[in-house]
């Protein structure tokens, strides 16, 4: 699977190794895009280009762990009858994960991976306001956005497999970017 | 062993020795009730955002149906020891939800092409519902007398299991909106401590 190719903006916004401080930083997009544009922070952006892959570990981890969790959940795991994910549906959303590079997996904190009744996994990008929702099934995904801009983008049963990534969800993911 | 014939008598033999009057519970749902869900951390509650995930409004598979207690027909003790059963190592009680009926019913307005609904649906003792159409349900029957069912009509008859539903977590979402979560202090406790819920 290819990566996602994000905007360099997105890579240049980071001075601190913890990956905690850097998902704080990294939701103040106000100052994300002063500092864009801030020669200081681009000289500084040139030394953390060389540890994000590390920090995109880091983050990736935490994520895998999250889905550990929840493969480890038991049926009628919220005791209303739900069901746990399947094997499938957990790796083919750990591909998904992996496969993203760090520009857009910042915008996703292990809280906001979680199991549904009905054996999904849902992830929730949050940057700033605007959220972009990616529900994983066994062979189809869903997702739909809230974005401050009005301009939603929503999408239900696409065909999805770990050698293919469908485009509707790789415009979303460049929409939620812009928005 | 089937305790039910046992407890039936047990219940007429209370009733018929020092009868009182019970409390019907309505089967028809005010606009105003509050309803009431247990939540779970971390899977129904972001610890990290301090709010509610749209899980809480989402069926189970085989179901268009999610599970409430009606405040009016029981107290916020009954609603944590009930919410509190469901204790897994993974999963564990860390409050309650309340959303009152009339929001519940505001989704209506926004998704025209669904018929969000609550609908009055006791328990017996053995977890099965029971035929309202043919028994009388009382506030101290057994079982959860109290219960209702938020039901997604026109959307999905029966959810299938591991294929997304965008459509409903939309919904979902849109409810969670109107939903109020109360953290509880004292999970460990009993009874309901923390703030009044009205």
């Amino acid at each position: 699977m290819t990566p996602i190719d994000i905007p360099q903006i997105y890579h240049n916004n980071y001075t601190l190794p913890s990956v905690r401080k850097i998902r704080d930083y990294s939701h103040n997009q106000s100052s994300t895009a002063k500092n864009a544009h801030n020669p200081k922070h681009l000289d500084t952006a040139k030394l953390i280009l060389k540890v994000s892959p590390t920090v995109k570990e880091s983050i990736l981890e935490q994520l895998r762990n999250r889905l550990l969790m929840i493969e480890n959940l038991n049926d009628n795991w919220d005791g209303y009858n739900a069901i746990r994910p399947n094997k499938a549906i957990i790796n083919q959303t750990n591909s998904f994960l992996s496969s993203l590079q760090f520009g857009v997996l910042q915008f996703l904190n292990e809280d906001d991976v979680l199991p549904t009744p009905y054996g999904t996994i849902v992830t929730d990008f949050y940057r700033s306001r605007n959220r972009l929702s990616i529900e994983f099934g066994e062979s189809s995904i869903g997702f739909f956005s809230e974005f401050i801009n009005g301009e939603n983008v929503e999408s239900e049963g696409i065909k999805y497999d770990k050698t293919k990534f469908p485009n509707e969800l790789e415009t979303a993911i460049r929409l939620f970017l812009q928005a | 062993m089937n305790w039910r014939p046992l407890l039936d008598f047990f219940y007429k033999l209370k009733y018929s020795v020092f009868p009182v009057e019970r409390e019907v519970v309505s089967l028809s749902i005010d606009r105003n009730e509050l309803l009431v869900r247990g939540i779970l951390h971390p899977f129904f509650y972001s610890q990290s955002k301090r709010k509610l995930k749209e899980t809480t409004f989402l069926p189970p598979p085989n179901s268009n149906t999610v599970s409430f207690n009606r405040l009016r027909y029981t107290n916020v003790d009954f609603c944590k020891s009930h919410a509190k059963k469901i204790n897994f190592p993974n999963n564990s009680y860390c409050g309650l939800s309340t959303i009152v009926v009339q929001n519940i019913l505001l989704t209506n307005e926004q998704f025209t092409d669904v018929n969000v609904k609550v609908v009055c649906s006791p328990i017996n003792e053995l977890g099965e519902y029971i035929d309202i159409k043919k028994t009388k349900v009382f506030v101290d029957s057994l079982g959860l007398p109290m219960h209702a069912d938020l039901t997604y009509e026109n959307l999905v008859e029966s959810i299938e299991p591991f294929i997304p539903q965008t459509r409903l977590r939309k919904i979902a979402n849109e409810l969670l909106k109107h939903a109020i979560f109360y953290e509880d202090q004292y999970p460990n406790e009993n009874v309901w401590k923390g703030e009044a819920i009205l």
